[in-house]
This record gives structure tokens, sequence and C-alpha cells, in this order.
């Protein structure tokens, strides 16, 4: 009595490269979902508080990201105004508004119209590396 | 000719609040604080509400129209103290949270909270409180 397996070697290859091939491939996707929530964040802010002496350019022009070292298969992003913007600390007001003054959401609408493309990145680059693309 | 959706969308988040019996018609107020400033606790609201394009947008809609609709309330819950802000934002979210608003001719889903912020300083309306921030959320679509 014996068992014989086909045609599972090419496969067998691909699982055994996921760990070499996967961690830049996720990080990847990730740096791509934060450059397009930073780019819908600029989108949004641009033609509403971006221009104008009254209104807050340098807080468009600091939208930026930083890839959080990675840490095992733990990729993470963080988007936002950097603290080292002059109007850095303005830029909370403008996005969740105040009392008495309407929020302008800029990077809350990016992030959930990017929500459902970067789960299907995930997804696309989960079956790539699973058929050894 | 209008069809009102946008704004029977908004109301529907404002009304959950208003039912509240701890806040009422006199506690929420929509966009505005009225003048005199009113004394805290009280709960500002402001509405926004869109018609997203893309993937989130087309819901089950075979011809790409524009159907679904996604509702957010920045809710600032106002108190005279950082408890107190807390105390509304309680409310704020009991009379929010996980409750399915009702608009005529739409199916829509739960509020979610999508965002809360810690008590601070406001003093905007020329008066100091302390606010608390929070976001809810609900998508609709035809039905």
């Amino acid at each position: 009595m014996g068992v014989k397996i086909t045609g599972l070697d090419e496969w067998i290859r691909d699982l055994e490269a996921l760990p070499e091939k996967a961690p830049k491939k996720f990080a990847a996707v990730v740096g791509r979902g934060a450059t397009n929530i930073k780019r819908g964040w600029v989108r949004r802010w641009s033609p509403r508080i971006g221009g104008g002496p009254e209104n807050l350019p340098h807080v468009v022009r600091g939208i930026g990201y930083d890839r959080v070292p990675e840490t095992g298969t733990h990729f993470e992003a963080e988007i936002g105004v950097s603290k080292r913007n002059p109007q850095a600390s303005l830029a909370f007001f403008a996005e969740m508004g105040s009392v008495n003054n309407a929020p302008h959401p800029g990077g809350l609408p990016a992030l959930i119209e990017e929500d459902p493309r970067f789960v299907q990145a995930v997804a696309d680059a989960a079956v790539e590396l699973l058929e050894g693309l | 000719m209008s069809d009102l959706l946008d704004e029977l969308h908004a109301q529907a988040g404002l009304e959950l609040l208003i039912a509240n019996p701890m806040l009422g018609p006199n506690r929420v107020f929509d966009g505005v604080v009225p003048s005199p400033t009113p004394n805290p606790p009280y709960v500002m609201v402001y509405c926004v509400v869109e018609w997203p394009p893309g993937l989130e947008g087309m819901a089950n809609s075979l011809d790409h129209l524009s159907v679904t609709c996604r509702t957010t309330y920045y809710c600032h819950g106002v108190g005279a103290t950082a408890a107190a802000a807390r105390g509304v934002g309680m409310q704020i979210r009991s009379s929010l949270l996980d409750v399915r608003p009702s608009v005529a001719g739409r199916v829509c889903s739960m509020i979610e909270q999508i965002e809360t912020v810690p008590p601070q300083r406001d003093e905007s309306t020329g008066v100091l409180v302390m606010d608390a921030i929070s976001v809810y959320s609900f998508a609709s679509a035809p039905g």
C-alpha cells in the first residue's frame, strides 16, 4: 500500500516561496493603499481649504504617509498631516470641526473610499502568491 | 424636482437623537448653535450626506447608477466638564449605535461608530466648554 501524489510539486514550490515573496507583496499593497488615501484626502481638501489667505494651504500640502517598520506579518502605514507642518495643530479642526465650525471631512471619506479597493488588492495579491505569480 | 432623499437621510439620525429623552429637541442642534449660546450639555450635529462613486456607490445597481447613500453624523457632545461631555457622548451612542434608521423607500444598514475623540477644550462659541466628538455613519440602498 502506498500514496502517489502527482501535480503538486509546483504548488508545493509556490507555498515554500511564500515566506520570501509575501511580505514584499503585501507591503506594496499597503503602500499603494496609503498613497490612494493620501491623494483622496488632498483631493477633498484642496478646493475647500487649500487656497486663499483665510484657508489652510500648509495643512493640505502637509498630508503624507509614513510606513511603520514591518514586524513579521504586520504591515502598517500612518496617513495624515506631518507634525512638523506649521499648521499641523489646525488639521484636527479642519477634519472634525468644532462646536461652532462645520468639519471639512477629508481623511475619513478617503479611508472609507479606499476600503473596498484595499480589500480587493489584498485578495488579488494572495491569489497571485498562491498561483506563483 | 428634488426627491428630498438627502434631507430624509440627515433627519433619520437627528430624529433618533431628539427621541432620546435625555437629550430632546432643545439639546440637539443641526449645524448651528442657537444665539444666545445655550448652557451645556447639548449635542451639535453636522450631517454629511454623500452618494459615493465607485465600488461603494454602485451597491446592487447593474447599470452603474449611484444608488448608495452614505450618511455621516459628526456629533459634538458638549459639556461643562470632560465628564459631562463624555456623558453626552454616551447618550449619543445609546441613541445611534447599532440602530437601523428608517428612510422611506430605502434599505438602511445599522448605524456604526466610525471614530471617537476624547473631550477637549472648545472656545469657538465664546464660552469655554468641553467637546467630545464622535462620528457615526450608515449606508442605504433602494429597497
